[in-house]
């Protein structure tokens, strides 16, 4: 501040016909208290930027998805006709039939075969394996009639959620006039009705997006994070333990700790570049299972677990370890027992955080093939399997309506276990936190 | 050893461990420090280990091809035979991204990070901070989502009308200020005080209406842009800018906080206002650990790859002219990921190697940036302790 310097100096005598000193500095001061104000406001304007951002991002997702969670149902009488069902093997029987039968019996006017086809297509492929399971286990149904609650197709379920408008002219719609016109008495006959959609949660991934669920990929991210947990949570602990209690000052150590960050620096993508020609190329191990990608995620997460870990390690003070030596310990001892269960929350609050990262994280397992189509719901480390975010990507991509609210609420979900982790570890944090 | 008799009546021999105890405790020691080291270097041999495989398969196809065409040709067609692998407009648009990101980010972080650490009070600092931190927690994907089907659209839809509000709201009070602050200058040579606020008023108003005539032209301008595509490097440096920021933010507060107490209190005792003494005293002393915050913000943003291969329109070209942000680009991490899936199927060929090369690529610039990093933070810490 030149001026600011140099301006008193000229009133300093303070002469009638002039300004006295103090006006100019009270001047000045304004002046400066502006500047003040002004800074305060920019630091302000950031802030509340990123948190606007961060509402737009949450409220178009949960915007768009909450409706996922509930999906269209219609009603339907089944008459389970003992002529087409055999008893003795209930699994082997024709309920595509059956259901078409139902149908058929519900609008009777509905004669030629393209209409009929139309017809069809408003009930989704999944009712036939409803009933399929009702009746396999429960077969002394066969013979009666029994009311069904059948999935919609994706198609009704967006018109009743009113994202098919039905003032587009038909030819732009996905749904004809003579299809409006069946949901239409559907509703008058209260035959159609929104409920929970349980499918969405207990399902794998599908073709059709009223069949599809998240469950397939939640079991596949369990697998994978275990994979990660079991393997990064031991190696990094040791890691840190060495590094804070037992490594020389030396160039060995140095090349260790450079190499920690470098390994944190690593784009992500690369990880999976390495997963795909190691683990899957050179040591033929096999494709989009939960072991290999649990192999990527923790070379991934294992700086963030080393740095945590260090970190909790070295907030535990000097008394206790000299108190631990002093009367006799070995430093192995003293580690044990006295070092590692201080430092023993910290270090989980690291882990947790390191496993919250590894179960967002896609580009890597798109490298190492965990990008199929996978119906099965995995049972194992080996079975090829989808994780979350990378379901939430194949959903993403594709073109229904439907999909796009089942991405959102997949990464609702996603995001609910993520921020679950986090505060799981901002308490654990907030409680275990000593002060010496 | 001198036999002494204790309290206790018991010999001090007692305590000293025989020496087939002693050798026990050695061996054990032994072990398990060994133990340790081979997993602490194992972490480290693990870097090396992914740079030899990576370039094990990058170098076959600078074997191939040579270096001049993969880092002069613009044109990608990887899937051609023979096929053509220039990616100097796949650099180009990991670049443009980058810096993209790093305009928004750069600046919007050191002012958050400021805000942060000593301006705000601590009721509301309490609260701004985790709201922060939850942008590094949300995943990839979900941003990618975002991009993708949210904001893709509304820029395709409404970009002119959105990028005219922008510039207005952003380049608006800037504009002003300067003009404020340019009458000021002009005039400062002034000595008589009250010509000085005559002219100074005069100044700053024919100043002032060229400015407003300035900024609604440029916003009319904007305002009729028909964006083509909403998937274009503008929105995917939007989004990579709020992904790089909780880094840019912690990083700088960190150091911003390492700035001693007595520098401040130094500053606040001559006289200064908190701005003076931020801007002028601590900006200063903290600004190589910014430049390190600053340096692995871009780094996240180098290495994001589901963004940019869902929302970056991924068209390998050179946008033209090169600073149109409104044109679609392509970048490494992109590539990487979008054509692993076909290349994987002919193991050997140029089409597989080119990818490992531009990994490669990636891993070399983040190996010297972190190493760049890092330096300039060892070094402020040596400065502030007084070293």
């Amino acid at each position: 501040m030149s001026s600011v310097a140099k301006k008193p100096s000229t009133g300093a005598s303070g002469g009638s016909g002039r300004e006295r000193a103090i006006d100019i500095v009270n001047r000045r001061l304004a002046k400066r208290y502006r500047v003040e104000k002004r800074f305060r406001f920019y630091g302000l304007c950031s802030i509340i930027a990123s948190v606007v951002f961060l509402a737009v991002l949450l409220t178009s997702i949960v915007g768009n998805g909450y409706t996922a969670f509930f999906q269209t149902y219609i009603k339907l009488d089944v008459a389970l006709d003992a002529t087409m069902l055999d008893r003795a093997d209930p699994g082997g029987s024709d309920y595509q039939g059956i259901i078409k039968k139902s149908i058929n019996k519900l609008y009777p006017e509905v004669e030629d075969r393209r209409s009929k086809r139309e017809l069809y297509a408003l009930f989704s492929s999944g009712a036939a394996f409803q009933l399929r399971n009702t009746v396999m286990e429960n077969p002394d149904l066969i013979g009666t009639t029994v009311t069904l609650w059948v999935p919609a197709d994706d198609d009704v379920d967006m018109l009743m959620k009113g994202h098919i408008k039905r003032d587009v002219p038909e030819s732009g719609r996905r749904l004809s006039d003579k299809q409006l016109g069946w949901i239409d008495r559907l509703a008058v006959e209260d035959r159609i009705e929104k409920r929970f959609n349980v499918t969405f949660f207990t399902a794998g991934d599908s073709r059709e997006p009223e069949l599809s669920g998240i469950w397939g990929a939640v079991k596949g991210s369990f697998f994978t994070l275990l994979i990660t947990l079991v393997l990064s949570f031991p190696i990094g602990l040791a890691a840190a333990v060495y590094l804070e209690e037992f490594a020389p000052k030396n160039l060995a150590t140095d090349f260790i700790e450079v190499n920690i960050n470098n390994l944190a620096a690593v784009p992500s993508i690369v990880f999976g570049l390495l997963g795909l020609a190691v683990f899957l190329n050179f040591f033929g191990m096999p494709r989009s299972t939960p072991l290999v990608g649990g192999l990527v995620l923790t070379l991934m997460t294992l700086p963030t677990i080393i740095i945590a870990s260090r970190a909790a390690l070295k907030a535990v003070p000097p008394s206790i370890r000299e108190a631990a030596l002093g009367v006799g310990s070995s430093k192995m001892q003293m580690v044990s027992s006295h070092v590692l269960p201080l430092a023993l929350p910290g270090m989980l609050t690291g882990t947790i955080i390191g496993m919250a990262q590894a179960l967002g994280e896609t580009a890597p397992l798109l490298m190492i093939g965990m990008v199929a189509f996978i119906v099965d719901v995995p049972g194992g480390f080996t079975d090829p399997a989808a994780v979350m975010p990378v379901q939430i990507y194949l959903w993403a991509d594709s073109p229904e309506r439907a999909f796009l609210e089942r991405t959102s609420a997949a990464i609702m979900v996603l995001l609910a276990f993520l921020i679950l982790m986090n505060a799981t570890a901002v308490v654990m944090r907030k409680r275990f936190e000593k002060r010496w | 050893m001198a036999e002494t008799t204790l309290v206790g009546g018991k010999k001090s021999e007692a305590f000293v461990l025989s020496p087939e105890k002693l050798r026990r405790q050695r061996i054990a020691k032994f072990i398990g420090e060994g133990f340790l080291l081979t997993v602490a270097s194992f972490v480290a041999i693990v870097v090396l280990f992914i740079f030899y495989f990576v370039a094990v398969d990058a170098i076959p196809f600078f074997q191939q091809r040579g270096f001049e065409e993969f880092f002069t040709s613009t044109g990608w067609y990887p899937a051609d035979d023979p096929g053509e692998f220039g990616a100097l407009a796949i650099i180009y648009g990991s670049g443009m991204v980058t810096i993209g990101s790093a305009l928004i980010a750069v600046p919007l972080g050191i002012s958050a990070a400021i805000c942060l650490s000593d301006v705000l009070p601590f009721s509301i600092r309490q609260y701004a901070k985790p709201v922060i931190e939850m942008l590094a927690a949300i995943p990839s994907v979900a941003y990618g989502f975002f991009a993708l089907v949210i904001f893709a659209p509304l820029l395709q839809n409404h970009g002119g009308p959105i990028l005219m509000w922008a510039w207005w709201l952003i380049a608006g009070p800037f504009v002003l200020l300067a003009v404020v602050v340019a009458g000021d200058l002009l005039t400062s040579r002034q000595t008589d005080e009250s010509r000085r606020k005559t002219m100074r008023t005069m100044l700053t108003g024919v100043l002032g209406v060229i400015a407003v005539v300035f900024l609604y032209w440029v916003g009319k301008t904007l305002n009729a842009i028909q964006i083509l595509s909403g998937t274009n490097a503008l929105n995917v440096s939007l989004i990579l800018s709020f992904m790089a920021l909780p880094t840019i933010v912690s990083v700088s507060e960190d150091s911003l906080q390492a700035v001693g107490r007595e520098l401040r209190e130094g500053s606040y005792a001559l006289g200064a206002t908190r701005a003076e003494t931020l801007v002028r005293t601590v900006l200063p002393a903290a600004s190589s650990g910014i430049l390190a915050a600053v340096i692995l913000g871009i780094m996240r943003a180098i290495g994001e790859t589901m963004v940019v291969w869902m929302a970056s329109g991924n068209s390998s070209h050179i946008p033209d002219p090169w600073y149109n942000y409104l044109d679609s680009i392509r970048t490494l991490t992109a590539t990487i990921a979008g054509d692993m899936g076909e290349a994987d199927q002919v193991t050997g060929s140029a089409r597989y190697h080119v990818l490992f090369a531009m990994g490669l690529l990636l891993l070399v610039f983040s190996f010297i940036s972190n190493l760049v990093s890092e330096r300039i933070v060892i070094r402020q810490r040596k400065i502030l302790s007084g070293e």
